[in-house]
């Protein structure tokens, strides 16, 4: 198959790991792109962090499996856990068939302002996967 | 690396990897519809990366019988049996399929991982003897037809294969080529194995593929990757080598102890074995989780928390839709319905120990009672 066409959503934040940021006042929501649930085929277990926890840019903060894989999510903010997509725990698919939507993954509460402007936008983003092809 | 003679037909199409040394689909679109494809329908793999040989000689059934755990004396011509090499401890060297072509002639089917180690084994044994060890993997392609729809994907493609018997096989040809066909596999359900003893002409190989591609997909079925091979075997219960087979490893702790035929006389392995037949300190069991895909290497416990084993193969079930795996524990802890607990990046999920296949036998695998529950047809 290899990666097809990737959609990548308008209004959304980018990091390099593949995960997208969509501002909602002062908290954000953190999902996987399309290319990155292609790049993990069917994704069967999601193993989501406790509410509250704090995670920091760039560390693994929860973990998506496919049948046949195990990967780290990471953060691309540092701030609090502030909810957590527990829809996924019982259709972990979501992620797959609609990743900028019902297969959101966390809301976070940042804490470190600066950081949202180091991520790319999605035009930035679609250059970012155009060079990595 | 290596690739099949298979490989221009589905490098676009397939997602690939890397194994046993060759490049070779890892899936095409999903493991889980591939899966399920084989559960329901019929699937299609590349399995060119197995080690063939053939072992030739006037004594060649006597030294496979000291060689292997099995019984080949058991075997008629066209006829095979799945059977193990064991060193002297009684660790697996490699499991394999032995096939009689005649008396003085067996052809072996073994794993792409432990080629380079199993061919030194054979021929290291083969010293004093006027057995011959041939080659023959890198000369030859397979591939795997396997599901319930197997036989109807093969009939138009190899017809004189078309109805024989589990674990026969028969010398037969496609077009003007040699082929060797065989009822066996390695996801449970019935399907069969064909070789194509020549590589020579490129178009060969390739019309094959061509040729079962549209069979299976004519029946719904689905071109299949080295993913669903791993979850299908998984499901019905068997071992891969290096992950639950090893030379640390019996075949007796694996509970394949009705491999093992001790009334052949001496074989390699044998007493280590025949000591183990009054008590094994641990065994190779089933494991389903409520939550959570175990994987392999993860450390399992005890209710009370004492450290009884390990897991040797982890995975998410298709068909089940839970986290599956076999884990070598402590033989107190191997009741079915014990609960024991794996230890999860940290956390211990709750496993309950199960007989193997996984599945209900009268609805999936190859002695299913009723026809395959099929779903609406896919475009």
């Amino acid at each position: 198959m290899g990666i097809k066409e990737s959609n990548i959503r308008e209004g959304c934040l980018y990091a390099e790991e593949h995960e997208w940021v969509k501002v909602e006042g002062d908290v954000v929501t953190v999902g996987v792109t399309d290319y990155a649930q292609q790049m993990l085929t069917d994704v069967v277990y999601v193993e989501l962090p406790d509410v509250g926890k704090e995670i920091s840019k760039g560390q693994s903060f929860m973990i998506l499996e496919s049948v046949k894989s195990v990967s780290d999510v990471y953060s691309p903010l540092t701030g609090t856990i502030a909810e957590v997509n527990e829809e996924l725990a019982d259709f972990p698919e979501r992620v797959n068939d609609a990743p900028y939507d019902e297969g959101w993954l966390v809301k976070v509460r940042p804490s470190q302002s600066g950081e949202l402007e180091e991520l790319m936008s999605a035009e930035e983003y679609r250059e970012f996967l155009a060079g990595k092809g | 690396m290596k690739i099949t003679p298979f490989h221009e037909l589905y490098k676009e199409r397939a997602t690939l990897t890397e194994y046993a040394g060759f490049q070779l689909p890892l899936l095409y679109d999903s493991i889980r519809e591939e899966h399920m494809a084989v559960r329901q329908r019929v699937g299609l793999f590349d399995v060119t990366h197995m080690g063939r040989a053939f072992v030739r000689g006037g004594e060649a059934e006597t030294y496979l019988n000291h060689m292997t755990a099995n019984d080949v004396t058991r075997l008629e011509d066209n006829k095979a049996q799945y059977t193990m090499f064991c060193n002297e401890r009684g660790g697996v060297v490699d499991d394999l399929m032995a096939y009689r072509v005649n008396r003085n002639l067996y052809l072996l089917v073994y794993n792409a991982t432990s080629r380079a180690t199993t061919l030194k084994w054979l021929r290291s044994h083969a010293d004093g003897s006027d057995v011959v060890i041939e080659d023959v993997s890198d000369q030859t392609c397979m591939v795997a037809v396997q599901g319930p729809l197997a036989e109807e994907a093969l009939r138009s493609i190899l017809p004189e294969a078309s109805g024989l018997g589990r674990f026969r096989s028969i010398d037969t040809a496609y077009g003007e080529s040699k082929t060797m066909v065989s009822r066996t596999g390695y996801t449970g359900e019935n399907g069969f194995e064909v070789i194509l003893w020549s590589v020579d002409d490129p178009d060969v190989p390739a019309s094959l593929w061509r040729d079962f591609v549209g069979s299976i997909t004519e029946l719904g079925g689905l071109a299949c990757g080295l993913g669903a091979r791993d979850t299908l075997r998984l499901e019905a219960g068997f071992c891969l080598y290096g992950n639950d087979l090893t030379e640390e490893i019996t075949p007796l702790e694996a509970d394949l102890g009705w491999v093992v035929k001790f009334d052949q006389g001496e074989f390699i392995g044998r007493e280590t074995l025949e000591r183990q037949t009054e008590k094994v300190h641990r065994l190779r069991r089933g494991i389903i989780l409520e939550r959570g895909i175990p994987r392999q290497g993860q450390k399992v416990f005890s209710a009370s928390g004492l450290d009884i084993g390990f897991v040797s193969s982890g995975t998410f079930s298709p068909l089940l839709k839970q986290g599956i795996g076999f884990c070598y524990v402590e033989a107190e802890f191997t009741k079915v319905d014990e609960v024991v607990y794996i230890d999860i990046r940290g956390r211990r999920a709750a496993a309950r120990v199960t007989d193997v296949p996984f599945y209900d036998t009268d609805i999936y695998g190859a002695t299913r009672k009723r026809p395959p529950l099929i779903e609406s047809r896919k475009a």
